[in-house]
């Protein structure tokens, strides 16, 4: 068949979800610096369009379905900047760890997505 | 890089094949007859750049269009029509 | 909007939604800093990225090609045969503006006539002209409309409250490639004698995603 990703036809969705009050740009800061990243780095030479599409298509099909679509642009900019020898594994916890104090309480939430209370 | 083998209007069937890597043919239109809507132009194939590690020499891509029966079988919905761009290496 | 969306086991109540924006918020800033830390890129390099997709662009840049190739049958001419080199000669705002620093897009426009019906998707991921329609909404985003769009298209239109009539063809265009796709919808009737200015306030980012038609005019 095919990785997951490919979705032309896959039937068991339900409708489109439709927010009328949606608006026309990016709709969370930190999707818009995803996207940020990804651009940048490839225009900054580490990788091509198609290889940063073939890191997310990469992810795995559990995680693939199970995540939304930007989260999914997070993690591919992490897997390819590591692929390419430019990340160690570890470093993003490592920074996350080092965040100023507005982000350090959530460094244990990042990988826990069942856990609701705070 | 060759001429285009392919002119509007022409009948083509596109591969079979269940690749490893990268591609941007998906498995919907695969093995299915189509037609010729237009020429595009040229460029490198995603697939040949991902497996490569570099982006490849141009090969012409193409409009095509599928029925939607061709594509779903009978029960397609009917008055409805799909064009998709396909590489050159795309078809049989 | 349906209770049963397949998100619903992942769909947490706002709670959980706050705290997933707060992790991923943070992930993205310490992804940020290694690769900064790393040289693999400045931060000014992304601010610039995104004023650019946010800010800069937007659907009122296709807007404007709408209403042009409504009023000015050489533009129209023009935007069939070769929508690209229009966007290269007169930049993604038609006024020139070239945005050098994005990479260079081909773009197709898909005419609406009474025939036919063009409605754009990529079932692949979510290639669109964010060149001049801004960044996509999140249904175009979705599993689902990049599932059901290329098998159901008919179906789908009509959750966004379009009904294509008996007769006419929905063509259904897949950016799966290079090219990105604009739809310019048919005209509004009743708009006949409102200038090119006042045309461009009813064209709608859904309509040249081809998800809606204009509504005539009473």
């Amino acid at each position: 068949m095919s990785f997951v990703h490919d979705l032309g036809g896959v039937r068991g969705f339900w409708e489109v979800e439709i927010d009328p009050e949606e608006d026309h740009g990016f709709h969370e800061g930190w999707e818009a610096r995803v996207f940020g990243l990804s651009r940048v780095i490839r225009g900054n030479g580490v990788c091509t369009t198609d290889e940063f599409r073939h890191a997310v298509e990469r992810l795995g099909p559990a995680t693939y379905m199970s995540t939304s679509y930007y989260e999914r642009w997070l993690m591919a900019v992490e897997k390819i900047a590591i692929e390419k020898g430019l990340l160690a594994e570890g470093a993003v916890e490592q920074c996350l760890l080092e965040l100023p104090d507005e982000h350090a309480d959530e460094h244990d939430h990042a990988d826990d997505r069942d856990h609701g209370a705070h | 890089m060759d001429a285009p083998r392919f002119k509007v209007g022409d009948t083509i069937r596109t591969r079979v094949d269940n690749p490893p890597g990268h591609t941007r043919l998906p498995r919907y239109v695969r093995g299915r007859t189509g037609v010729i809507e237009s020429f595009r132009g040229v460029s490198p194939v995603p697939d040949d750049t991902v497996a490569n590690g570099v982006r490849g020499s141009d090969v012409p891509y193409y409009g095509v269009l599928f029925a939607m029966q061709e594509l779903w079988g009978k029960d397609a919905e009917p008055g409805a029509e799909l064009v998709i761009e396909l590489w050159e290496s795309y078809l049989q | 909007m349906s209770s049963h969306s397949y998100a619903t086991a992942s769909q947490p109540h706002n709670h959980d939604k706050d705290a997933t924006r707060v992790a991923l918020t943070a992930r993205t800033a310490a992804l940020e800093a290694a690769l900064v830390a790393a040289g693999v890129l400045q931060s000014e390099q992304v601010d610039e990225l995104v004023e650019t997709y946010a800010e800069k662009l937007g659907p009122r840049h296709g807007a404007a090609m709408v209403a042009r190739a409504w009023t000015d049958d050489a533009f129209r001419q023009r935007l069939e045969e070769d929508a690209t080199g229009i966007i290269r000669d007169l930049g993604y705002d038609l006024e020139g503006s070239q945005h050098r620093d994005l990479p260079f897009a081909t773009l197709r426009a898909v005419f609406n006539t009474p025939e036919v019906h063009n409605v754009i998707v990529c079932t692949l991921c979510s290639c669109y002209p964010l060149f001049v329609l801004g960044p996509q909404p999140r249904w175009y985003k979705s599993p689902e409309y990049r599932a059901r769009m290329v098998i159901e298209p008919k179906k789908v239109l009509s959750e966004f409250g379009t009904t294509v009539p008996a007769g006419k063809t929905i063509r259904v265009w897949d950016s799966n490639a290079e090219t990105r796709y604009l739809v310019i919808p048919e005209q509004p009737k009743g708009s006949e004698d409102m200038t090119e200015e006042q045309l461009r306030a009813l064209v709608t980012r859904d309509s040249m995603i081809g998800v809606t038609v204009l509504p005539d005019l009473t």
